[in-house]
């Protein structure tokens, strides 16, 4: 090492701080046994978790189970069927359309319209190529 | 805690050693402090972790080695750099009586901070833990070449930081 090495290694390092062992020691020798308890709740059954949970107020849990048993059959015996908003409406007769459609021709006809409405003048029309249907256009 | 361990001789042992490398690894004291306790409780958790172990000192750098990197890793990913994570300029030296001596620790302390973790490691494993490059190399799982490449770009740096102040200093000397 040549003098430049050696006197960075004359410069003395910081102590650990004193305040630090207890505490690190203390979490060191705790962790184990808080795992150790970890693992043993882990291995409670489910009855056993439910009677931790619940024992410390015994008679209040069944108070309010036995509140929510009143309610329940308050509510239920206080149940009325729902109104029918609306029932299906049935199949309208043909001479009923019929008089539809010619009323609707009747309407288009007072707007103005002197054919019929698309829908009526496309069933009509027989089927044929579209290029025919230009040729005709043009004729 | 599991029996075969006493984890007060190790924390008297070792504690001062593993604290020195990694608060000159972290910049960073609560850094260390989480860090060692960290180490102490997983060594409490499995007892049998230095059974086995040649050189409990070496071993236990080395656990403090990977921890810090997973530390310093979690840090970038929290876009905190590597560079920012050694920007701390906390000093790692005792305080000198000496004014000269004083402020030369205070400009080694930052000429170190600027070296990048995997050199500074090298470099305090060589200058203030005293291993060869064959025993640093097996701490941080690195070739010796490797080590000691890593030390002389350190020590090349150390040495044009400080170059001035040390000169002066050497000056001064009776």
């Amino acid at each position: 090492m040549d003098p430049f090495e050696q006197h960075l290694q004359r410069q003395a390092p910081r102590e650990i701080p004193a305040s630090w062992r207890d505490p690190i020691l203390t979490a060191a020798q705790v962790a184990p046994a808080r795992d150790l308890s970890l693992r043993e709740s882990a291995r409670l059954t489910f009855r056993e978790r439910l009677n931790a949970w619940l024992w410390p107020h015994p008679i209040a849990w069944s108070a309010l189970a036995a509140c929510w048993v009143v309610i329940l059959a308050v509510n239920l015996s206080l149940h009325e069927p729902a109104p029918v908003m609306a029932k299906k409406s049935a199949p309208m007769a043909p001479d009923t359309l019929a008089e539809l459609k010619r009323e609707r021709i009747l309407l288009a006809e007072v707007e103005g319209l002197s054919e019929p409405p698309d829908v009526d003048r496309a069933k009509k029309s027989p089927l044929q190529p579209r290029t025919e249907c230009t040729a005709q256009a043009m004729v | 805690m599991p029996r075969g361990l006493d984890i007060k001789r190790v924390y008297d042992e070792h504690a001062q050693s593993i604290y020195a490398f990694l608060l000159n690894l972290t910049r960073n004291e609560p850094d260390t402090h989480d860090l060692i306790q960290e180490l102490f409780i997983k060594l409490a958790r499995d007892g049998q972790a230095l059974a086995n172990v040649k050189n409990e000192r070496h071993f236990l750098i080395r656990l403090a080695h990977n921890a810090a990197i997973d530390l310093m890793r979690r840090r970038a990913t929290r876009d905190r750099t590597r560079e920012q994570f050694a920007a701390e300029n906390i000093s790692q030296f005792a305080a000198a009586t000496d004014p000269d001596e004083q402020l030369f620790r205070e400009e080694l302390a930052g000429a170190l901070g600027e070296l990048p973790p995997d050199q500074r490691a090298v470099v305090h494993l060589k200058l203030w833990q005293g291993l060869t490059f064959e025993e640093i190399a097996a701490i941080l799982e690195i070739s010796p070449n490797t080590a000691a490449s890593r030390y002389r770009y350190g020590l090349d740096k150390l040495r044009d930081r400080l170059r001035l102040l040390y000169d002066e200093l050497k000056s001064t000397e009776p």
